[in-house]
């Protein structure tokens, strides 16, 4: 594990975002990884907090057109995430947090598809009540950041280059 | 603008009136207002209070930077330097609380045509606050370079009347958090969710204003900026923890600077949001007006200058 870790370390690729020297490597795959988390999880909250019954004159179904830009999101966030893993693999994929973190997201974003389906693809139908959902996604959502956070300071930790 | 130490002391000198002197004349137009029972001399007072407490952002942040630039300076003005320091966190603290106050006044007064009956107490209770705590901060700092006005003879500073130690010591405060490890990792996982609130309001807000969304008419929005100033005050807090925490590695950085500078814009840009008629009126389907949308893009952009300072403090300037 550790040498296949290790291998993934030393890749070109892996060696420029973390020893690059550079601001176009690590420090701004984070920024993008930020920029990632407010496309996604930001407008995830606020449409939750809709749902939850927050700001209830604002009419659903334009929300719905947010939904491109939140998967634009997710997968900016799966590219510079997955490059500032393989910078780091022996210290990420030990730390337990990491798992955590990444559980969170995949029930963040079946709840996100699930909430779609529930009320998004139904124009014309009455709103339907999906509250218990929202809230789910609001504190998954919350999880994920607060997970993600916390790997600069739980379990290993590898110092910045 | 290099923004070195030197810069900074300057402008904190330049800036030091706003919460001073500006809160004198904003209480006094609230009291006006108040007495003339005046809705539009009411919104515009607390406008005036939102504004300063924007612009004591930089005050207070140069003021460290003064601090550094005057490291030189013997014990006893040290000793004043803290004590002024100890005086103006406290009376920011509650400026900001003041300002954030203010701003559901203004909020209210948008949706409901009035503000609730107890905001406007509120607000003429913590502007007092704040003008007594800014006065008394203003009255110690006299005596840290101007030593003609000190008591004694031999032109030593009088002993600060404030002891170090107490609440809002900013060495204590440091002390705490550098030993409790803890506290600095809730406080950054609370700025990331204050971040995520931030940014989910304003893309909802701004990219309806530039034509996504038009089916969504802008009134019903409005009842977001709440949560988007509720994240904005998670991060004021929590920001300012990590500045008292570990100034130095702030004030010497440009890049915390701009960061500020950029605060400041998206600040007024939310005052900008709730007060003016233009967007309040835009119906489902409508476009907004090239005015609107020149600032609702310039929004997004500053919050995107704010979000890469932030996150470019380890990595640009010359701290960390």
């Amino acid at each position: 594990m550790t040498e296949f870790l290790t291998s993934i370390e030393q890749l070109g690729y892996s060696t420029w975002v973390r020893e690059g020297l550079t601001i176009w490597s690590f420090a701004t795959l984070l920024f993008l990884h930020d920029i990632a988390m407010a496309l996604l999880a930001g407008t995830s909250i606020i449409i939750n907090l809709r749902l939850l019954g927050f700001a209830p004159r604002i009419p659903l179904q334009p929300l719905g057109r947010l939904y491109p830009m939140m998967w634009t999101g997710f997968w900016l966030g799966a590219f510079t995430g997955t490059s500032l893993l393989m910078a780091d693999a022996n210290t990420k994929m030990r730390n337990p947090d990491f798992y955590v973190k990444m559980v969170l997201i995949a029930i963040s974003l079946v709840l996100m598809q699930m909430i779609r389906k529930r009320v998004f693809s139904n124009p014309d139908q009455p709103e339907p009540n999906v509250k218990g959902l929202a809230l789910a996604s609001l504190i998954c959502w919350l999880g994920v950041i607060t997970a993600g956070r916390l790997m600069a300071y739980l379990g290993p930790v590898a110092g910045l280059a | 603008m290099g923004l070195n130490l030197t810069d900074l002391t300057h402008l904190h000198l330049l800036l030091n009136h706003i919460p001073t002197i500006g809160m004198v004349a904003a209480l006094a137009l609230f009291l006006l207002a108040l007495v003339a029972k005046s809705d539009d001399l009411k919104r515009a007072a607390l406008g005036f209070f939102v504004c300063i407490a924007l612009l004591a952002l930089p005050t207070y942040t140069s003021g460290n930077a003064a601090a550094a630039h005057l490291a030189d300076r013997p014990e006893d003005t040290q000793a004043v330097i803290l004590a002024h320091q100890t005086a103006a966190l406290r009376a920011s603290l509650v400026l900001e609380l003041t300002g954030l106050l203010a701003w559901v006044g203004l909020w209210q007064f948008r949706r409901r045509g009035h503000p609730a009956a107890w905001v406007m107490p509120s607000v003429l209770f913590l502007a007092l606050v704040t003008f007594g705590l800014m006065a008394q901060a203003a009255n110690i700092a006299g005596e840290i370079s101007h030593t003609e006005i000190r008591a004694a003879e031999n032109g030593a500073a009088t002993a600060p009347t404030i002891a170090p130690g107490g609440l809002f010591d900013g060495k204590r405060i440091s002390k705490t958090v550098k030993d409790l490890n803890w506290i600095w990792a809730a406080s950054e996982t609370i700025h990331f969710f204050g971040l995520a609130t931030i940014c989910g309001v304003v893309l909802l807000i701004n990219l309806r204003v530039l034509g996504f969304m038009k089916g969504i008419p802008f009134s019903t929005l409005h009842a977001l900026l709440p949560w988007g100033v509720l994240g904005f005050a998670l991060n004021l807090f929590t920001g300012m923890t990590f500045f008292v925490a570990a100034a130095d590695q702030y004030i010497k950085n440009p890049v915390f600077h701009w960061k500020i500078v950029f605060l400041m814009l998206v600040g007024a840009n939310a005052l900008y949001l709730t007060v003016f008629d233009e967007t309040w009126k835009l119906p489902a389907g409508a476009n907004a007006s090239v005015r609107d949308r020149a600032i609702a893009g310039a929004a997004l952009a500053g919050w995107f200058v704010v979000i890469y300072c932030g996150d470019m403090l380890p990595f640009l300037g010359n701290a960390f």
